[in-house]
């Protein structure tokens, strides 16, 4: 149905809707979530972290991190390590090469952290290994307490997982 | 201006063809993508962090010959949600009543422990992540700055 211009009696009127701005934002939208999927395929590779009871823990600030995961397996085993898109075999020469990556990057910026996801249903002691790894690769980094490390735990009372 | 009825009646001159680009494709591809990223990215709800320092301790490194340095208290993790205190402690047998112990032992709670003292975790054979971690939180919980995990190499070095 066309409108009727009132100026221009017999010439109809056009309408129609500026799509411009929407598709402006609709773009904008598309490329965040491109971004923020990549992120987060890479940084949060999926597990069951460590739920503990009445958790102490504390909301991850907005430091410069990298992520290291240890990914369960089947039977709650796995033997790599992951960081960004590299896997590491968690064997004397992945660790080695596991440790020179984490020693170049902690080099070249003194705020970053090191976030450990772990599967809660790994066996301490293959976790142990990573975590002396992390310790060895802040050596000449000039780090006087340390690399700082975040142990990344799920709090189900804040995800609302539980009541 | 001069309208049509004022010039005769004479048929205006055909409009010239206007080129547009249909978005409608578009925007539909858009929308779609638009959709699927929504439904397919997820965020990092629920997830906190422990704080812990790892120094090095493979290397030498300068100590100062007057520091005392202070004894850690080692939790050993022994599975199935049991805990035991290393020492002389009479401590609790599970993990539950762990962190309600660790915070009466406390200085200012009229224990004999500063809040600085080292609390070492020590999951022992077996013991998953899980239950690890669940060691550490409650020595967090019960107020200690100075947590970690005993060192395998060396167990008795404090680790913040």
């Amino acid at each position: 149905m066309s409108a009727v211009s009132r100026l221009d009696p017999g010439r109809p009127v056009r309408t129609g809707a500026n799509l411009t701005p929407m598709i402006d934002m609709t773009f904008l939208l598309v490329v965040f979530f491109v971004l923020v999927s990549r992120i987060t395929a890479v940084e949060q590779v999926p597990m069951e972290l460590p739920a503990p009871t009445d958790p102490a823990s504390n909301s991850p600030d907005e430091a410069p991190r990298i992520v290291v995961n240890l990914p369960g397996g089947e039977l709650g085993e796995s033997r790599i390590a992951t960081l960004d898109q590299t896997a590491y075999q968690l064997d004397s020469q992945g660790l080695r090469d596991l440790e020179s990556e984490l020693r170049r990057r902690l080099g070249s910026s003194p705020e970053l952290q090191v976030n450990l996801r772990a599967d809660r249903r790994l066996q301490y002691a293959t976790v142990a290994p990573v975590i002396d790894t992390i310790a060895r690769s802040g050596n000449g980094t000039g780090r006087p307490d340390g690399v700082r490390v975040n142990l990344v735990v799920m709090n189900e009372q804040e995800n609302g997982a539980t009541p | 201006m001069r309208s049509r009825q004022q010039t005769g009646g004479r048929r205006s001159a055909p409009s010239p063809p206007k080129a547009e680009l249909n978005l409608t494709p578009m925007i539909d591809v858009v929308f779609q993508l638009l959709i699927y990223f929504l439904l397919g990215t997820s965020f990092a709800v629920g997830e906190q962090t422990f704080r812990m320092d790892l120094p090095d301790r493979s290397g030498p490194s300068e100590v100062d010959p007057f520091e005392l340095d202070d004894a850690p208290v080692v939790v050993e993790v022994l599975g199935g949600g049991r805990v035991r205190i290393a020492g002389p402690w009479k401590g609790p047998d599970r993990t539950i009543d762990l962190a309600g112990f660790l915070e009466r032992q406390r200085l200012d709670r009229g224990g004999l422990l500063p809040s600085d003292t080292p609390i070492h975790i020590d999951p022992r054979p077996g013991v998953d992540w899980g239950e690890a971690v669940e060691g550490f939180n409650a020595a967090v919980l019960a107020g200690y700055h100075s947590v970690g995990f005993a060192d395998a190499a060396d167990r008795s070095g404090p680790r913040r």
